[in-house]
């Protein structure tokens, strides 16, 4: 073996290996890659890269001694996990600068209506207000497969654990966990529509769901009717769009909702994520109607389960529109801080007009990537006249109406 | 949307003994038809309040038979729904 060409953490984690053990690799050749497959036989590159003479495998640990050997073979690395954690995709929205306006979500209730929640991870600690199961009709609410602990980490965890680290979007709101969903992440439709009357009978103002079922729908079954109806109550809904992409017409029910907000994902990048699904939906209605950040994010992990791909005891990284959702239902959260009187027509008016344009067809990105500083500048703009009637002030000769004041003038008279 | 899609309808015609689990949207407070359904051999699981439904279980013949109801303006299969992470 050349352990020269081997990185200090690959040979670590060769010794840790049992024989049989496969470890995903970069190997860079001096030229060309085709030596690859005579080198490992039966093992196929998993990705050949073109703007550097190396390819990705999975190989077992006397392989690598076998490549590092190889004279055409410059260096070998263990491939590493990658993350977007949630100290990258909230600057990427702009959550930190209205954190530096004082508004973190506290007062907001969000409701958060999936799997459940670790009600004992310290990031969660004194916010957690009520929960109730619909799985098993008083049985606990607690967590039995991940999925919820870390969607209402994206929401609302504190990231106390790491001092701050994995903060989510708004890290004092109070939470309202429905259990809808199994230990596998499933359930049925009349769950969900009951853990979604429940939420709104707590008095939530946002509610997240990060689930769904069979695509393409048109907004008429029971589910997508229960969640208008939710939104006609006044309380928003956030739904994922699903991860059925990149084939149009795979948005799935509850996402095709006329009035919830209905979420695809973007990376870090800002590029769309080839999983997030896309509309219309089946009776011509473009979907989503924004995309959030989704993609290998880290949020909290809930004792004993193993959901994503975990870091450790307390987080784990996860991707899909699943993830996407409770970013948005976070920034709901700090909207509603903003401006309490916004009605769930306004406070989606005001994250698609601000959004991003990511130049992708409105059917894959909908309005765009949410810009959550913008829509709270926009939701904290000064209030339009009161009266209805009064004549329009004029405005002073070279000052013009702020853009911002205007357009919310416009949404809160359309809303 | 339709009364009862036809892939339901089927599955209730073919269905005997078998039992189905339905949401069932009534013209009116759901409440009055609990007991009538009860009567049928169908089970009320859930009330809802946001809209008029029921959730409800009970022989794919028993069940057939709401299809003729007046009361019953749509009756659609209570679908598995997941999460969204990959």
């Amino acid at each position: 073996m050349n352990a020269e060409k081997i990185t200090t953490g690959l040979a670590q984690t060769m010794a840790a290996a049992s024989s049989e053990e496969t470890i995903p690799i970069i190997v860079k050749y001096r030229t060309g890659v085709v030596a690859a497959q005579k080198l490992v036989p039966g093992v196929s590159p998993a990705f050949r890269y073109k703007l550097v003479p190396a390819v990705a495998m999975r190989v077992k640990p006397a392989d690598i001694q076998t490549l590092s050997e190889d004279d055409s073979v410059v260096r070998i690395w263990q491939d590493l996990p990658v993350h977007t954690c949630l100290h990258e995709s909230l600057p990427l929205i702009g959550v930190p600068a209205v954190w530096a306006a004082g508004v973190r979500g506290r007062g907001v209730k969000i409701g958060i209506v999936d799997t459940g929640i670790d009600p004992d991870h310290p990031d969660f600690a004194g916010r957690i207000v009520s929960g109730a199961n619909f799985v098993r009709d008083g049985s606990s609410y607690r967590d039995d497969n991940g999925h919820g602990t870390h969607v209402a980490g994206i929401a609302a965890g504190d990231g106390s654990v790491l001092g701050g680290k994995y903060r989510g979007v708004a890290p004092e709101a109070s939470l309202y966990v429905a259990k809808v969903l199994d230990a596998g992440g499933s359930g049925m439709m009349s769950g969900v529509m009951a853990g979604i009357e429940w939420a709104v009978e707590q008095g939530v103002q946002v509610i997240n769901l990060s689930l769904g079922g069979p695509a393409p729908c048109d907004g008429t079954d029971a589910l997508s009717e229960t969640c208008d109806a939710a939104v006609a109550a006044g309380v928003v809904v956030c739904v994922a769009a699903g991860n059925l992409g990149p084939k149009a017409k795979t948005v799935g029910s509850p996402g095709c909702a006329r009035q919830v907000i209905t979420l695809g994902a973007s990376d870090k990048l800002d590029d769309i994520a080839s999983f997030s699904s896309r509309g219309p939906t089946s009776d011509g209605r473009t979907k989503p109607d924004l995309v959030f950040p989704g993609v290998d994010i880290v949020a909290p992990r809930a004792r004993g389960t193993t959901m994503g791909y975990p870091l450790d005891d307390y987080y784990t990284t996860a991707s899909g529109t699943s993830m996407a959702t409770p970013h948005a239902t976070g920034a709901v959260a700090l909207l509603l801080q903003t401006d309490p009187t916004l009605t769930p027509t306004q406070v989606k008016d005001l994250l698609m007009q601000t959004a991003k344009d990511l130049g992708f067809e409105a059917n894959t990105q909908g309005a765009g990537r949410a810009d959550v500083h913008q829509a709270y500048l926009l939701a904290s703009a000064p209030p339009p006249p009161e009266e209805p009637g009064e004549p329009e002030p004029p405005q002073p000769p070279g000052e013009p109406e702020g853009c911002w004041q205007a357009i919310k003038r416009a949404l809160r008279m359309g809303g | 949307m339709a009364k009862v899609a036809p892939e339901l309808l089927k599955k209730l015609r073919t269905g005997g003994n078998a039992q189905v689990q339905l949401i069932v949207r009534t013209t009116d407070d759901p409440e009055q038809y609990v007991a009538l359904l009860e009567e049928r051999g169908i089970k009320v699981q859930r009330r809802f309040r946001l809209t008029r439904r029921l959730a409800i279980q009970g022989p794919a013949a028993a069940c057939l038979s709401l299809v003729n109801e007046p009361w019953v303006e749509v009756l659609e299969e209570d679908q598995p729904v997941h999460t969204w992470a990959g």
